[in-house]
C-alpha cells in the first residue's frame, strides 16, 4: 500500500512539474503578461534548474563511494582512484578560492553599481507616469544622486591614492593600467556630476544622470579589473589557472584531437568497397571532400556546386527525415512521461 | 522554424491535440488486445546475442546512455537498459553503466535495480556498477575509454544522445574487440556509429526498441500512435510542397501555405469570428 501511495505522489509531482511548462507554452503571451507569469518565467525556470543541480551531490557521493572503497580495500587501480579524488578535491578547493576572490571584487565594486543603477532608475521612472507618482520628486532624487556620485568619486579617489596602491602600481603593469583607467574614469564622473549640478532644466539633468549611470558602470568594471590584476599573481590563483588551463583544458583538447586519428581508422574500415551502398558512400564522400578544396575545383570547375547539391538536397532530406521521426517520438514520450502513462514493466511490479 | 517556437499558436495547439489523441487512442486499442505489428529491426534482434556473448566469454558488458539528460531520450533508453540488465542478471554477467549526468544516474540506478529484482537476482545487483564519470564531455569520454580497456568488455551498448565524443566511445569498444550496438538520435553522429559498431539504430528506432523488446500494450500503442502522427506530418509536407509549387507556377494565386496555418493564429480567430458573428 505504501508503494502505491509513493507511486501516486511521484506521478502527481511529475504532472505538476509539466503543467507549468505546458501552460506557459500554450497560453497567449498577453494572458501570461496580465497574470504576471511572463516576467517571473525566468526565475521559475531557474528554480527547476536549481532542483536539478541538487543531483550533483549524488554524483560526488557516487565518486567517493566507488573510488573510496577502491582505495580502502586496495582494489585494482587504487592509485588511479587516489589521483582522481585528489584532483577532485584540489579542483573544488581552488575553484572555491577563485570564486571567493571574484566575490570580493564584486563587493568592492558594489558602491559604483548601486550609483549606476540608481541613476538609471531615475531616468526610467521619470518616463513612467505611474511609477513617478510613488517616488520622491525628481529634484530631490537628482540631488541625492549628485551627492552619492560625488561621495563615490571621493572615496574611490582616496582609496586609490595611498602608498600601498602606488607600490602595487610600480610592481605590476596590469595594476598600473587599471589604476590609470580608474583615475580617468573618476575625472569623467566628476565632469558628469558638475554637469548635473549646473543644468538648468530637467532634460539636461536627466541627460547628466544617464551619463553618471554609464560612468559609474564603467567604474564598477574597472574596480573589478583592478582587483583581478592585484590577485592575478596570488598563489591560489596561479594554482587554479594551472589546474584549469594547463591540465583540464589541455587534456580535453588531447581527447578531442584523438578524434582525428579515430576518424581515419573508422573511415578506412567503412570505406572498403564491398557493396553498392558502400561504393555510393565512398563516391559521395570523395566528391564532398574534393569539392571542399581548391584541388577539386582545378580538377573539375563544377565540383563545388555538386558538393553543395549533395549536402543541401539528398543529405538535408535524409537528416530532416531522421530529425522528424526522432522529434515526433520525443514528443510522444514526453506526453507519456507527463501523464505517467507507463508500461507495466516500470510500474506494475514495484 | 522548428525549435524556434517559444509559444504555441492555435495551429500548433491543434496539432499537439491530434498527436495526443492518436497516442491515447492506440494505447487504448493495444490495451484492448489489438495486435500491433512492429517490423523487425536487426539491431534490436542482436541484443540477445550481444548479452549472450558476454556470458560465453566471461567478460563484462557496458551500457552507456551517452550525454542524455533526464528527458524523453533517456526514458526511451531505460526500456532497453531494463531488458539488457535483466538478461545480464540472468546470465550472471557483470554490467557497467557509466554515467554523465548525476540526475539521470539516480533514475538509471533504480531501473537496473528493478531489472535485477524482476530477474530474481536482487542480491547480485552492485550499485557500484553504475559509475558516475564526469559531467564534462571529454572527461566522460576518457573515463569511458579507460573503463572499456581496463575491464575488457565483451559487448557495449551506446544508446542515447551523443555528440563529438561518439567516435571516441565507439572506437574504444572496437579496440577491445567488443560487439557494439548503438542507437543515436543525432543524425551527424550516426555515420560514426555505422563505421564503428556492429549494429546501429537510427533516430526513431531508438524509441521503438523498447516497445519491440517488451511487446507491452502501452509501448506498442504509443509507437502506433506516433506513426499515425508522422503520417499527418507527411501529408502536411506533401500538401505544402504542392501549394508552394502551384504558387511558384501561378504567382498571382498566392494561396496561403501550411506554414501560415501552423504558425499564424489569425486564421482561427477570423474563422471563429465568422462562425460566432464577430463575438469571439
Amino acid at each position: 500500500m505504501e508503494g502505491g501511495y509513493r507511486q501516486r505522489l511521484v506521478k502527481f509531482f511529475t504532472f505538476l512539474g509539466g503543467v507549468y511548462f505546458v501552460f506557459e507554452f500554450l497560453m497567449p503571451q498577453a494572458i501570461l503578461k496580465s497574470w504576471g507569469i511572463a516576467e517571473r518565467h525566468e526565475a521559475i525556470s531557474l528554480g527547476f534548474v536549481a532542483i536539478g543541480l541538487v543531483a550533483f551531490g549524488l554524483g560526488i557521493i557516487n565518486l567517493f563511494m566507488i573510488h573510496g572503497s577502491k582505495i580502502v580495500f586496495r582494489r585494482k587501480g587504487w592509485l588511479n582512484s587516489i589521483a582522481l579524488l585528489t584532483g577532485l578535491l584540489m579542483m573544488v578547493t581552488f575553484s572555491a578560492y577563485d570564486w571567493r576572490l571574484d566575490l570580493r571584487h564584486e563587493i568592492n565594486s558594489r558602491d559604483a553599481v548601486v550609483v549606476a543603477e540608481f541613476a538609471r532608475d531615475i531616468v526610467m521612472v521619470n518616463a513612467d507616469a505611474e511609477r513617478r507618482a510613488s517616488v520622491p520628486p525628481l529634484p530631490v532624487r537628482l540631488q541625492f544622486l549628485a551627492e552619492s556620485a560625488e561621495k563615490l568619486r571621493a572615496t574611490t579617489a582616496e582609496a586609490f591614492t595611498n602608498e600601498a596602491v602606488a607600490a602595487q602600481t610600480r610592481a605590476n603593469r596590469d595594476v598600473a593600467v587599471a589604476v590609470t583607467n580608474i583615475s580617468e574614469s573618476l575625472n569623467v564622473l566628476q565632469e558628469s556630476v558638475q554637469r548635473l549640478n549646473a543644468a538648468d532644466n530637467d532634460e539636461a539633468r536627466l541627460a547628466a544622470a544617464q551619463a553618471i549611470s554609464a560612468n559609474a558602470s564603467s567604474l564598477a568594471f574597472l574596480k573589478k579589473q583592478y582587483g583581478r590584476a592585484v590577485t592575478a599573481d596570488s598563489y591560489g590563483k596561479r594554482v587554479y589557472s594551472f589546474l584549469f588551463n594547463a591540465l583540464f583544458v589541455s587534456l580535453g583538447s588531447a581527447m578531442f584531437s584523438l578524434l582525428g586519428v579515430y576518424i581515419a581508422a573508422a573511415a578506412y574500415r567503412a570505406f572498403r568497397i564491398r557493396t553498392v551502398e558502400s561504393s555510393l558512400m565512398m563516391l559521395a564522400a570523395l566528391i564532398v571532400m574534393l569539392g571542399q578544396i581548391p584541388f577539386g575545383r582545378w580538377l573539375y570547375s563544377e565540383l563545388p556546386e555538386i558538393r553543395a547539391w549533395l549536402l543541401e538536397v539528398p543529405n538535408a532530406a535524409a537528416t530532416r527525415a531522421i530529425g522528424f521521426g526522432a522529434l515526433v517520438a520525443s514528443l510522444v514520450l514526453a506526453f507519456r512521461m507527463w501523464f505517467s502513462i507507463e508500461s507495466d514493466k516500470f510500474s506494475g511490479d514495484k | 522554424m522548428l525549435g524556434g517556437v517559444e509559444h504555441a499558436t492555435p495551429g500548433i495547439a491543434l496539432i499537439l491535440a491530434i498527436v495526443l489523441y492518436c497516442v491515447i487512442h492506440y494505447i487504448r486499442k493495444a490495451r484492448a488486445g489489438k495486435e500491433i505489428y512492429v517490423r523487425r529491426v536487426p539491431g534490436i534482434d542482436a541484443i540477445d546475442e550481444a548479452v549472450g556473448r558476454t556470458a560465453e566469454l566471461g567478460r563484462p558488458l557496458s551500457f552507456s546512455t551517452g550525454l542524455s539528460d533526464v528527458g524523453p531520450v533517456l526514458y526511451a533508453c531505460l526500456g532497453v537498459l531494463f531488458y539488457v540488465a535483466r538478461k545480464a542478471a540472468q546470465y550472471k554477467s557483470k554490467l557497467f553503466v557509466p554515467q554523465y549526468s548525476p540526475e539521470a544516474m539516480a533514475i538509471v540506478e533504480d531501473t537496473v535495480r528493478d531489472s535485477y529484482r524482476s530477474a530474481g537476482k536482487s542480491s547480485n545487483f552492485d550499485p557500484q556498477s553504475i559509475v558516475f564519470l564526469s559531467s564534462d564531455q571529454f572527461a566522460f569520454a576518457s573515463g569511458y575509454m579507460g573503463l572499456v580497456h581496463r575491464e575488457k568488455v565483451a559487448s557495449t551498448f551506446l544508446f542515447g544522445t551523443f555528440y563529438g565524443e561518439a567516435l571516441v566511445l565507439a572506437e574504444a569498444g572496437q579496440q577491445v574487440g567488443a560487439m557494439q550496438i548503438a542507437a543515436c538520435i543525432n543524425p551527424e553522429q550516426v555515420p560514426f556509429f555505422i563505421c564503428t559498431c556492429d549494429y546501429t539504430l537510427i533516430g526513431e528506432e531508438l524509441f521503438a526498441s523498447s516497445a519491440y523488446l517488451s511487446r507491452e500494450p502501452v509501448q506498442l500503442g504509443s509507437l502506433a500512435g506516433q506513426d499515425r502522427a508522422k503520417l499527418l506530418f507527411m501529408i502536411f509536407i506533401i500538401v505544402g510542397v504542392g501549394i508552394a509549387t502551384f504558387n511558384s507556377i501561378f504567382p498571382a494565386s498566392a494561396i496561403p501555405n501550411i506554414e501560415y496555418y501552423v504558425f499564424d493564429g489569425q486564421w482561427m480567430i477570423d474563422g471563429l469570428k465568422a462562425v460566432f458573428g464577430g463575438q469571439s
